[in-house]
């Protein structure tokens, strides 16, 4: 699991804009820079939130690549995706 | 010595101020209006107030339970939604801030101590929709209350008691209020969120319940029944009610004078005012 590394991916989507044109003009390549899982990798590459999210990943971080327009991602996109994921319950 | 004229509890939900903007008419716009008004007539020459941050402030490098800002001024909203002020400039008051963190270490509460802050929207979005003056002081305790584990609500409740302590303590004849922010059933981003839109209010019932335990002042038995789990239950973003526990520690358990729920976004409004203690 490398979840801090796709939590700081969600977040530099939204802070930088420079990432954010580089994981849309070449997202395998960006990604690269990043420690992930197979599966994180490719979750990420798709835009798979709901699988991120049964992986552990926070949601408000998530949420992140819809309001970035990241892999494949809007808010409503991401919301679409989210809400077909299976709640679990962190405490 | 400083005092604590009053306690509020308000949403900080960011599509809040466009929608007020929008439709000045909706419950919201008047229950923040009321609540605006009240605040006006209290006066405060410092607002202590209880925060969640949204992964904004701080992150998971270095992400504490509890933080006191001990800074001149602090400047935000950090997080670029529209509408939501982004580079207000906020001045604190730093002997106080230092004066809350010394008495909680002392009271063996193991606080960050926070020399550099930036606000995300949760402190400043109160700030705005309640007209508080540029001028006005603010110290914005952050309690994490979005990512678990979270700490008890029977802790949120233990630290605004010591952090009242210290403000009453403190050298210096100030009118403080308490304020929490945040919602109490509400899911954010999660798949628990309505359709066609970005939140959610999954757990009405539990609105309804920490709304007559409020009303009745019933604080003892509320922090009790907010377990994590409970909690976890009612939304991602549901452990904002420890805000609202904490700043009652602070304020002093007693009924509120009003509390209003909103179910459609799982928020309410909270007004303690008078000598509590």
């Amino acid at each position: 699991m490398s979840l801090y590394e796709v939590h700081a991916i969600c977040r530099t989507a939204l802070k930088d804009e420079g990432f954010r044109d580089a994981l849309n003009a070449d997202p395998e390549a960006t990604l690269d820079g990043f420690d992930l899982t197979p599966a994180e990798r490719e979750a990420l590459l798709t835009g798979d939130v709901a699988a991120l999210y049964a992986q552990g990943a926070h949601e408000y971080a998530l949420m992140w690549l819809g309001r970035a327009e990241v892999l494949g991602l809007t808010v409503p996109e991401y919301m679409k995706r989210i809400t077909s994921a299976e709640p679990h319950y962190v405490y | 010595m400083a005092e604590i004229i009053g306690g509020m509890s308000v949403p900080h939900l960011p599509f809040l101020p466009m929608r007020i903007e929008n439709d000045p008419d909706s419950w919201v716009a008047r229950e923040y209006g009321a609540m605006a008004a009240e605040f006006e007539r209290l006066a405060p020459d410092v607002i202590v107030a209880f925060s969640p941050d949204h992964l904004a402030s701080f992150f998971f490098d270095n992400l504490p339970t509890f933080a006191v800002p001990i800074v001149d001024r602090f400047t935000g909203a950090t997080d670029g939604y529209p509408r939501v002020e982004r580079d207000r400039t906020v001045p604190s008051h730093r002997a106080l801030g230092a004066a809350i963190h010394h008495h909680l270490i002392r009271s063996d509460f193991d606080v960050a101590r926070v020399e550099h802050f930036e606000a995300d929207h949760s402190v400043i979005v109160p700030l705005q929709l309640l007209g508080a003056g540029r001028d006005l002081r603010v110290i914005p305790l952050v309690v994490n209350a979005l990512c678990p584990p979270l700490p008890s609500a029977k802790r949120a409740h233990a630290f605004g008691a010591a952090v009242g302590q210290a403000i009453r303590e403190f050298d210096e004849p100030l009118r403080v209020l308490v304020l929490a922010d945040g919602g109490i059933n509400q899911e954010v981003g999660g798949p628990r969120s309505a359709p066609g839109r970005a939140d959610g209010a999954p757990d009405p019932a539990w609105l309804d319940n920490v709304t007559a335990r409020l009303r009745a002042g019933e604080v003892d038995e509320l922090v009790l029944e907010a377990t994590p789990e409970r909690i976890a239950h009612a939304g991602n973003a549901a452990g904002e009610l420890l805000t609202v526990l904490a700043m009652l520690g602070a304020y002093g358990d007693s009924a509120a004078d009003r509390f209003e729920p909103g179910h459609e976004d799982g928020i309410a409004f909270g007004l303690w005012k008078g000598a509590a203690e």
